[in-house]
């Protein structure tokens, strides 16, 4: 096996100790820190996000790999040059105004983390003017909103409805998600992309890309 | 309506010995007295803090003796009235009651199979279904109508929840505005406050958004229903690895520990006001889809014998299938998670005819549950044995030379058995004459013809005025 697929392995299975020494290996071997980090860390994250939409790989198993591929980036982090740690792109998400659930936000915020988003987390029972606030400030490539109750789901027509009043709706991708939300509700509030689950968020992210 | 009262009877699971029930209880209350809750409410905080509750900031951290006097002082039973006030459901010790379940987004449209958003005519129509069903004891709203504001969709439910049945009802809404309308709305029913209280014709359920974090309405509704006396359940929805350790006992610990502090609340604003328990559900979570599961085995029972350790009437969930449509899967989790819940003595048991973990509603499977209920409650009747039945005088008189079927002994008897209104036991070729049906479509045909021939009793002129006029109320608020 050559020394990306062990990489990618170790990430996969969460074992952390293992990883550090490879990726060490890696670059005292001479390998470029670059190479390591889109050929292992990255690939590993690409396989993992598969495993999980397939259901292979269960959401803990998911999120100790992310965390063990953090930590070999750490590593690799100062070999770095700028530019090389390619953003996906920046997420302001958050649990809309009323709704003060944030399990499924928490855990779609942690997974578009560890796929490369810049995550900015709003919080729950945020306002539509605060998401507008959090948008600017970020300059936001998007806007991940949640609802689990179907009394707080019409907030993100009122958010959708700030970001038209300020004047940024086309700068920023809406992406829609929770228990009772449905394709058919962000076609019908005209957001951008809807996820029918974690994975799926992260997938609709990627598929979209930053504007 | 038939009056089930299941009294005094033998059967009884157990999963869990006395001294694992202490030991949570005692996981519960230590969690309560070091972390403590995160409590979003000023006034429930001073009557915590003046009670002799640790309050510092919306912290609040609970001495067990509070906790133990507020489970002394809570009644082990309390009676749940029709709409007209007639004491059907004495809700507490081995009596068990089964009802629907509230606002699904979806419903599963038995007429078309197709699965559609919800609307006031299906709310309308489910709640006379319910009230026509034998073994269905109590209602609840079933769909979310989608065509209403939400300001009034609740308060609009219950108005066609009040219209449509008579019998008991459970209610809920994410709004104390709602409730405190609600409660008006079944004052107003019943003759005014003092009569509501004296003949409870309702529940309010109220789910609290985290175990160690009740915020500011799920308190408000609480210190509301508790003190107006109205029966409720205080549940901390606690999802095993998510909002509570994954583990069955330390999910428990969480979950129990914040009904009680629930329970303490509501019992020091009104001493001995009547409530339920829950245990928070601690539900499975799908560590792959992270959908909540509503039939799964490690879901059942343990609550229900948390409630029985207190003798504390227990607030259940059974019913619910994890299937998305009324199929072989649905049927085999209704009866699963209900004759288990059954067994184990849970007095409420609701969200009968949950679909797709309860994202959808539908009136075929709520019919089929009402036929497996009436298994269940049947399974459940004790044994007589007394001379009558032991029947030896008979016996010795027929033994060797004849059968029993023309006995006056067996025509007195016969009808003590169980005869299915749904599930087919009959010979081959009359199922083929009877048009070779599956269980789904005999319980769609069902619906329809229920739904065809039951009326519900209309309510008095007077008392749509006044309810109508709280709705009004509502939407200017």
């Amino acid at each position: 096996m050559s020394l990306f697929d062990t990489i990618k392995e170790s990430v996969e299975h969460g074992r952390k100790d293992e990883l550090l020494a490879l990726v060490q290996q890696g670059l005292d071997d001479g390998h470029p820190a670059q190479e390591i980090l889109q050929q292992g860390l990255i690939a590993a994250m690409d396989i993992v996000g598969v495993k999980m939409e397939q259901e292979e790989m269960f959401i803990p198993e998911v999120l100790r790999a992310a965390k063990t591929m953090e930590a070999g980036l750490d590593i690799l982090r100062p070999f770095l040059a700028v530019g090389d740690l390619q953003v996906s792109g920046t997420v302001v998400i958050g649990t809309v105004k009323g709704d003060l659930h944030d399990i499924g936000k928490n855990l779609v915020a942690m997974l578009l983390s560890s796929a490369g988003f810049e995550v900015v987390d709003a919080g729950i029972n945020v306002a539509p003017e605060v998401f507008v606030q959090k948008v600017k400030e970020a300059k936001a490539d998007f806007l991940g909103m949640s609802a689990l109750l179907t009394t707080t789901m019409p907030q993100m027509q009122e958010t959708l409805k700030a970001l038209e009043t300020a004047g940024i709706r086309d700068q920023v991708r809406v992406l829609v998600g929770g228990a009772p939300v449905t394709q058919d509700w962000a076609d019908r509030i005209g957001a951008d992309g809807y996820a029918s689950d974690a994975g799926a968020a992260i997938k609709v992210a990627k598929e979209l890309g930053s504007l | 309506m038939k009056d089930i009262l299941i009294g005094q009877r033998g059967v009884r699971f157990q999963k869990l010995t006395p001294e694992q029930c202490e030991s949570i209880h005692d996981a519960s209350c230590r969690l309560l007295e070091t972390v403590g809750i995160e409590a979003h409410h000023e006034r429930a905080r001073e009557i915590l803090a003046a009670a002799g509750a640790k309050v510092d900031g919306t912290r609040v951290r609970v001495p067990r003796r509070l906790v133990d006097w507020a489970l002394g002082v809570t009644p082990k039973s309390f009676t749940l009235h029709t709409r007209d006030g007639r004491p059907v459901m004495p809700v507490g010790g081995t009596n068990i009651f089964f009802g629907n379940g509230s606002e699904t987004p979806n419903v599963l449209d038995h007429r078309t199979g197709e699965r559609r958003q919800g609307t006031l005519a299906d709310v309308a129509e489910g709640v006379r279904l319910v009230d026509a069903l034998p073994n269905i004891d109590f209602v609840m709203s079933l769909f979310v109508p989608w065509e209403l504001e939400p300001q009034v969709a609740y308060v609009e439910q219950f108005k066609l929840m009040i219209a449509n049945s008579t019998k008991p009802f459970l209610f809920l809404s994410p709004s104390g505005d709602d409730i405190r309308s609600m409660v008006a709305m079944l004052e107003a029913v019943a003759g005014g406050e003092e009569a509501l209280r004296e003949k409870p014709r309702g529940l309010c359920y109220i789910n609290v958004t985290h175990p160690f974090r009740h915020e500011f309405d799920d308190l408000d509704k609480l210190l509301f229903a508790a003190g107006k006396g109205v029966p409720f359940t205080y549940n901390p929805s606690t999802l095993r690895g998510a909002s509570g350790p994954i583990t069955q006992a330390g999910c428990m610990a969480v979950g129990n520990m914040g009904e009680l502090f629930g329970l303490l609340v509501a019992q020091l604003v009104n001493e001995g006001c009547p409530a339920t328990l829950s245990g928070g559900t601690a539900d499975k979570l799908d560590m792959r889809s992270m959908i909540d599961i509503y039939s799964a085995p490690e879901n059942r029972v343990a609550f229900t014998e948390m409630a029985r350790f207190y003798d504390i009437p227990h607030f259940g969930l059974a019913g619910g299938s994890d299937s998305k449509l009324v199929d072989e899967q649905s049927a085999a989790e209704a009866a699963l998670t209900m004759l288990t819940e059954a067994l184990a003595g849970s007095n409420l048991i609701h969200d009968v005819g949950y679909m797709e973990s309860g994202m959808s509603n539908s009136l075929a499977q709520i019919v089929i549950c009402d036929e497996i209920i009436g298994w269940i409650r049947r399974f459940m009747d004790p044994i007589v044995v007394d001379e009558e039945t032991l029947a030896l005088d008979l016996i010795e008189r027929v033994a060797h030379t004849g059968d029993y079927l023309g006995e006056d002994h067996t025509l007195a008897h016969y009808d003590e058995d169980w005869y299915p209104g749904l599930f087919d036991q009959s010979g081959y070729d009359k199922w083929v004459k009877a048009g070779s049906l599956r269980l789904g479509e005999k319980a769609a045909r069902r619906v329809d013809g229920l739904l065809a021939s039951h009326e519900v009793p209309a309510l008095p002129p007077e008392v749509v005025r006044q309810i109508d006029d709280i709705i009004a109320a509502r939407a200017a608020q």
